[in-house]
């Protein structure tokens, strides 16, 4: 029985390492932060912990005690929302990436695509990968872009609906679709995969923000991981890895 | 009070519902009554097969029905082919994921019925020249009437209360494959709790409704020993 007990408080202890952040990240910029956590952890002896889904999901798991210290959402509204509503500390709130859309396709080359070559290959698409407009920014912004193209309503019902960023990558991937609206990022490591730039004013700009949440002011590997965020070496990274960086102030 | 997109997904729910325990019965039966009656050395192997899907995560399953329903796959070109559509993110394709994943709950009621058949009546009835035909539809379906109606009610509850595979190969295409448990999901986590709750009490209702109905027509020793077999 001592043992079990003894076994359990140990089970507890690591769980609450004091020496961890527990980040929440936005599906799109899960790949940037494994390397920024890399390079965290070679830099400072702290530990990350990372949770990826979509922006609205993480929102939702927040808002109902997810024990996370920071929120790394791939927009600016859930962030504001969570000051709003108490649980993320205002001053803490920053833009540290701008996300760019892009449309990708295993089978057609887009890389001289123009809109008049796009209109007419969506249109003629059996199925287009998007995240869920509800819950992933970048789904909105995929949206927005279909709407530009006047395709939203025609395409109904040829959209599949990934609960995330990266399940819309993995439709795509798989080979179960043959166009996706995605982040660049996570395609920068990929082969076979021919993509063209959404152009910027087709959808609102991705403005994806870090928030300190309340449960991770006291928290010292929280509070050094949204400094290094902040440094000219993640700063180096989050660029190379498809991002552009917002100006300073 | 239910929007038009809720309405669609319980259609459609009740169709794939439908249309998977028609299959599971057709498929079930004749698997069912090998498993029954077969002396095969190779049986233990197929009762685990069919019993797979109770203990593996829907993500397994899922998983590779989405690399099979690939268009480059073999299985997608075949069924390409041969229908001239694309397998993923279809109707078909929750079909198949339903059929595979409900298997147990239809084949262990009927498995269990048919090992307490009598030999000797059907042997009885053989030696008084009733055919395969006569001897299913006269003996084997009145004594069994229940099981089937448990594995039936059990298949299609199963397969209305379906997310995880669905989740993983269905793309969330309202009218086409956003059945009622993804459109749930879908309400919960854009935070419309309203419709959410409708729908969650909707399902839950139903379900101990069929439920009820199962246990009342089953001796309960029936269907807790299919249920532990």
């Amino acid at each position: 029985m001592r043992l079990i007990l003894l076994f359990i408080g140990c089970l507890l202890a690591s769980h609450s390492w004091s020496g961890s952040a527990h980040i929440a990240v936005a599906a799109n910029f899960k790949l940037t932060l494994e390397l920024l956590q890399q390079r965290f952890q070679e830099v400072s002896e702290h530990q990350l912990i990372i949770s990826g889904a979509s922006t609205g999901v993480l929102f939702n798991q927040i808002t109902h005690g997810a024990p996370y210290h920071v929120l790394l959402a791939a927009d600016e509204l859930h962030p504001h929302k969570l000051v709003q509503q108490g649980y993320g500390l205002a001053a803490s709130r920053y833009t540290y990436a701008l996300g760019q859309l892009v449309l990708a396709s295993r089978s057609t080359a887009l890389a001289t695509a123009d809109e008049h070559f796009i209109r007419q290959q969506l249109s003629q698409a059996q199925t287009i990968a998007i995240a869920n407009p509800k819950i992933a920014p970048y789904g909105l912004a995929a949206q927005q872009s279909l709407s530009h193209l006047q395709l939203w309503q025609p395409l109904q019902g040829r959209l599949v609906r990934g609960n995330n960023i990266s399940q819309a990558q993995q439709f795509l991937m798989t080979g179960n679709v043959d166009w996706a609206f995605i982040p660049l990022s996570p395609l920068l490591a990929e082969q076979g995969i021919s993509y063209w730039p959404i152009p910027a004013h087709w959808y609102q700009a991705i403005r994806q923000q870090a928030i300190l949440l309340q449960s991770g002011q006291n928290n010292s590997a929280a509070l050094a991981f949204m400094a290094f965020l902040q440094s000219d070496d993640a700063l180096a990274i989050i660029a190379q890895q498809g991002y552009r960086l917002p100006e300073r102030p | 009070m239910l929007h038009a997109h809720d309405i669609a997904a319980i259609v459609l729910t009740l169709q794939l519902a439908a249309v998977s325990t028609v299959i599971l019965l057709i498929l079930g039966t004749p698997l069912a009554w090998w498993l029954a009656h077969s002396h095969n050395r190779a049986k233990p192997l197929f009762e685990a097969i069919v019993a797979l899907p109770l203990v593996l995560p829907p993500t397994v399953l899922g998983f590779y029905l989405l690399l099979a329903f690939a268009p480059d796959s073999p299985f997608g070109q075949l069924w390409l082919s041969a229908t001239g559509h694309s397998l993923a993110f279809s109707f078909s394709a929750l079909v198949i994921g339903s059929v595979l994943y409900s298997l147990p709950f239809v084949v262990q009621p009927l498995q269990a019925s048919f090992e307490q058949l009598p030999v000797k009546l059907l042997e009885a009835a053989s030696t008084l020249g009733a055919d395969f035909k006569d001897r299913f539809f006269s003996i084997v379906l009145p004594l069994s009437r229940r099981s089937f109606i448990t594995a039936a009610s059990l298949g299609f509850a199963h397969t209305v209360g379906e997310f995880g595979i669905v989740l993983m190969i269905g793309g969330n295409i309202p009218g086409k494959t956003q059945v009622l448990s993804i459109a749930l999901f879908d309400r919960v986590e854009s935070l419309q709790f309203q419709q959410a709750h409708i729908l969650a009490a909707g399902l839950v209702v139903f379900s101990l409704l069929l439920l009820t109905v199962v246990y009342r027509i089953n001796k309960p020793t029936v269907l807790t020993a299919a249920r532990q077999s």
